[in-house]
């Protein structure tokens, strides 16, 4: 697991972008609505960063006191087809978004994980962990709604890439990327063709 | 004001550290890093994502909303869900507040979920650099297909229960 802060993507950089212009431009055209939007963002702001904030240690400790084995030992190939309910689970209480996770979810891969359960594994979000955040923004009703649609979304993804592997084997054994260690000879080996 | 569950939850997250710090205090500390950590790299996402739900509220007009993203647009409104979903950046602090921005201005709840649980297509380079293209050509259609069944799967729980 990663230690330590990210890059912030280009994406996200965008969004902050996004914020200042919008507000620049609300300003220039209407300033009691400027003013407003603040006033909404503000009350918004109080009302959700106490649980926001218990998120965050919530995916610290998770962070914290997962065990290394913990994936692979759990969506390993021998799991069977519980790998896909476990692969859902994982997900869902490893903090951390796309960004964080592409890379922990690499290792799995090179460890010969199917398609499917990884699918899975790649698509659900950390609906557990970000639960408080979940709560504060949503409201408790369509927070668990959310839950549980997630893992059912994550479920089908997960079946529907199994399916689409089974019968078309797009991903072929050698075309599977390589383990970190090996990445260069693999690179290399590509190079010359 | 915060409901009993939302007092709930922080104080379950509380014990727990209290449990960890009793037990491993190591862990503990090691946790509250990660969580700092975190803190920092979310806050700036966090604070701009909440300025946009203030300037959607003055700038977006409900009845747009309502007629696009209302829960009586069905399936057309779950399939704009999962295209704002892929276009949005990853993480709930970009997406939750966007999410309860919509929510107040009277979009389906089928549609909020669909954008939460599409992931976002803005890595795909990324991905097809660590996972490959072949690898990329599955997950791409799979990710599409989950935030629509996600979508779908609460617009019939919410019609049931809300």
């Amino acid at each position: 697991m990663q230690r330590g802060r990210r890059k912030k993507t280009t994406g996200e950089k965008y969004f902050v972008l996004i914020a200042i212009v919008f507000y620049a431009a609300i300003y220039n055209s209407a300033p009691v609505d400027a003013i407003k939007a603040v006033n909404f963002s503000t009350d918004i702001f109080f009302d959700v960063i106490l649980l926001v904030l218990a998120g965050i240690c919530l995916g610290g400790l998770v962070k914290a006191s997962l065990p290394e084995d913990f994936v692979s030992s759990h969506l390993g190939p021998d799991v069977g087809r519980r790998a896909y309910l476990n692969s859902v689970l994982v997900a869902a209480i490893l903090p951390g978004e796309a960004y964080v996770r592409i890379p922990l979810f690499e290792a799995f891969l090179t460890k010969g994980a199917g398609i499917g359960p990884f699918t899975s594994l790649s698509t659900a979000r950390p609906v557990i962990v970000n639960f408080p955040q979940g709560m504060a923004f949503l409201g408790l009703p369509v927070a668990i709604i959310q839950v549980f649609s997630t893992v059912f979304g994550a479920l089908t993804a997960g079946l529907f890439a199994g399916i689409l592997q089974s019968k078309f084997e797009i991903v072929k054994p050698d075309s599977r990327p390589p383990r970190q260690k090996d990445r260069k000879k693999y690179n290399n080996r590509k190079r010359e063709g | 004001m915060m409901d009993a569950a939302e007092t709930g939850i922080i104080i379950i997250v509380a014990a727990l550290y209290v449990a960890l710090s009793y037990k491993e205090p190591k862990k503990a500390k090691e946790a509250l890093n990660y969580s700092y950590n975190m803190g920092l790299d979310v806050f700036i996402l966090f604070t701009s994502g909440i300025a946009i739900v203030g300037a959607m509220m003055v700038l977006v007009p409900e009845n747009i909303v309502i007629s696009t993203l209302g829960r009586e647009t069905g399936l057309w409104g779950i399939l704009i869900g999962v295209a704002i979903g892929s276009m949005l950046p990853a993480g709930g602090y970009i997406r939750l507040p966007v999410v309860l921005a919509l929510l107040t201005l009277g979009a389906g709840v089928g549609t909020v979920v669909a954008i939460l649980a599409t992931r976002s297509l803005l890595y795909l380079p990324q991905s097809i650099g660590f996972f490959g293209a072949r690898v990329e050509a599955i997950l791409t259609p799979s990710f599409l297909l989950s935030g629509f069944s996600a979508g779908l799967f609460a617009h019939f729980i919410a019609g049931i229960f809300l």
